[in-house]
């Protein structure tokens, strides 16, 4: 699956040469970029607003902005970090506009309006684990849905992501040790939200 | 705080391999001791698998095209600006070299030409002496009246076809 | 091939004669016969009269590529070429050329639907009726993506999530 994980090193430097060719205005460039980000954007904007079309737009927003921006982008920074805190801020903003109650509390259904069909199965050995790894999978994906908006984007930029802590701090814009205590918290309040669903055991 | 305690509050990051170096061999070191701190760390990894396996979601098929052709569409927008840009500066440098360069050529036409006009146009008619320079020769006439000309062309082609051009807009 | 090149090709050959022809049929003669001749020029040595000479013929090489730019520019985004041929070659002091960097339209899009190239700025396709920006629901008329309300008529315009089927059909 395309880009479905942080970029390797080759990826890095692919990127690299990507943003100085968009700089020039190469097309080719832009559209390569964008298909290298197509799932980690959209994935990490549908955890932040929960709405599918609304990340959708928010995705188109994201590269307009980036379109904008680029020549005022410092080729030596990092882009993945600066696309990403581009795309949180819109999405933030588009909370505030639309939602404000959302960006702490939990949304009600949205989050089971997905279908199956709309993810990429996971490889799993047998038809039993299939069957046990589709209702953990579930299970997780709606204790995490229901996590503070700071909660579920740390969450995911570590685990989904795979981002390392002081590229979270930067793309939140926190201090590194801020990045690591809300990652404890929000680890923690997950574990307690699954163990409420089994009282009595830890979560398998 | 005690160690153990501490240890205890980095469990959740070791499984999410958020530690640094030396805090991993912390925990590493506390863990081989401590049964409790080591169930604990081992009541964390499911959920730090399961939270790394979660399935991607997928966008609509049709998204990574439309972003490309809004997005594509800003960009050559903005690299033709820059172009025009470009362009401008170099034509108007064009203009005024054209424009100062032209003296030269004047003052060479009418050198090799003037005499011919020498009984009409003298120097004396002219060039009251000024501080004992004459300061209106034919040649300078007609470099400012070829400049000025080219100004108040300019000018007015200007004005017209921006009249013109409001007025096609509008009709749009 | 650069931005520059590219431009370059839009000068028509006919343009590259003429300053050829221009600069032989005058260059060489004013070396050979006028510039020794001249009471201030004839007294520099050989290569400044030479290097004068080419500056200037240079300079008529770029004024007439120039102007074969405007005609074969005004040609491609369907504007009235001829009139601005004129204006660039008359006006005075380049001003025209400059006039024309600064009013030209922007590059016509051949149409994804038939391939016609038609001024740029309508949202429909005069032959195939192919959609070509987006437009607004009730008047038709092309409207900016960002706009929450059409500008020409009012009618609000439908949230950015629900304007898929437009986005689809721009996007093939």
């Amino acid at each position: 699956m395309v880009g479905a994980t942080a970029l390797s090193l080759e990826g890095l430097v692919a990127v690299d040469a990507d943003v100085v060719r968009l700089r020039r205005g190469d097309l080719n460039a832009l559209s390569e970029l964008i298909t290298r980000y197509q799932n980690r954007l959209y994935r990490y904007l549908l955890r932040l607003v929960r709405q599918p079309a609304e990340a959708e737009d928010l995705f188109q927003q994201t590269w307009l902005k980036v379109v904008e921006k680029i020549r005022s982008f410092d080729a030596s920074r990092n882009f993945d970090a600066w696309l990403f805190t581009l795309a949180r801020n819109l999405a933030i903003d588009h909370l505030r506009r639309i939602r404000p109650q959302s960006l702490d509390e939990p949304l009600a259904d949205s989050w089971h309006s997905e279908t199956v069909a709309d993810r990429i199965p996971c490889k799993d050995d047998t038809p039993l684990d299939h069957a046990l790894a589709a209702e953990r999978r579930t299970e997780m994906s709606e204790a995490m849905a229901e996590l503070p908006m700071m909660y579920r984007e740390v969450l995911t930029l570590r685990f989904e992501d795979e981002m390392k802590i002081e590229e979270i701090a930067q793309v939140t814009a926190v201090p590194v040790s801020t990045a690591k205590s809300r990652l404890r918290r929000s680890l923690e309040q997950l574990r307690y939200a699954l163990e409420a669903r089994h009282p009595g055991g830890t979560w398998q | 705080m005690s160690e153990h305690d501490k240890i205890r509050e980095l469990l959740a990051l070791a499984a999410a391999d958020a530690l640094t170096s030396a805090e991993e061999r912390q925990v590493a070191e506390h863990v081989r001791s401590c049964i409790a701190c080591s169930n604990e760390l081992e009541a964390w990894r499911p959920i730090a698998s399961e939270l790394r396996r979660l399935p991607t979601p997928q966008p609509s098929p049709w998204l990574v095209q439309a972003t490309l052709a809004r997005a594509g569409a800003k960009l050559t927008e903005q690299a033709e600006r820059d172009w025009n840009r470009h362009v401008m500066i170099v034509v108007v440098a064009f203009a005024w070299l054209l424009t100062i360069a032209s003296w030269p050529v004047f003052h060479f036409v009418t050198g090799r030409f003037g005499s011919w006009l020498e009984p009409q146009f003298s120097h004396t008619q002219f060039g009251q002496t000024l501080l004992g320079r004459t300061w209106f020769s034919n040649t300078w006439i007609s470099f400012t009246a070829f400049t000025a000309l080219g100004w108040l062309a300019g000018g007015v082609a200007a004005v017209m076809l921006t009249i013109r051009q409001r007025g096609e807009r509008r009709l749009a | 091939m650069s931005r520059f090149t590219k431009e370059l090709r839009v000068i028509p050959k006919a343009a590259w004669i003429v300053a050829c022809f221009i600069n032989l049929c005058c260059l060489l003669p004013m070396f050979l016969f006028v510039a020794p001749t001249d009471p201030e020029v004839g007294k520099w040595p050989h290569w400044g009269q030479a290097l004068c000479l080419g500056g200037m013929f240079l300079f008529m090489g770029a004024w007439v590529a120039l102007i074969g730019y405007v005609y074969g520019d005004a040609k491609r985004r369907q504007m009235r070429y001829v009139m601005w041929t004129l204006l660039a070659i008359f006006v005075p002091n380049a001003i025209g050329m400059i006039l024309y960097f600064i009013l030209r339209d922007p590059l016509p899009k051949p149409c994804p639907g038939c391939g016609h190239i038609e001024k740029a700025g309508f949202p429909f396709c005069p032959r195939c009726g192919a959609l070509l920006q987006p437009t607004c629901s009730t008047c038709s008329k092309a409207v900016d993506p960002t706009w929450a309300n059409c500008a020409h008529c009012g009618q609000r315009l439908p949230e950015p999530a629900a304007r898929a089927t437009q986005d689809r059909a721009l996007a093939t």
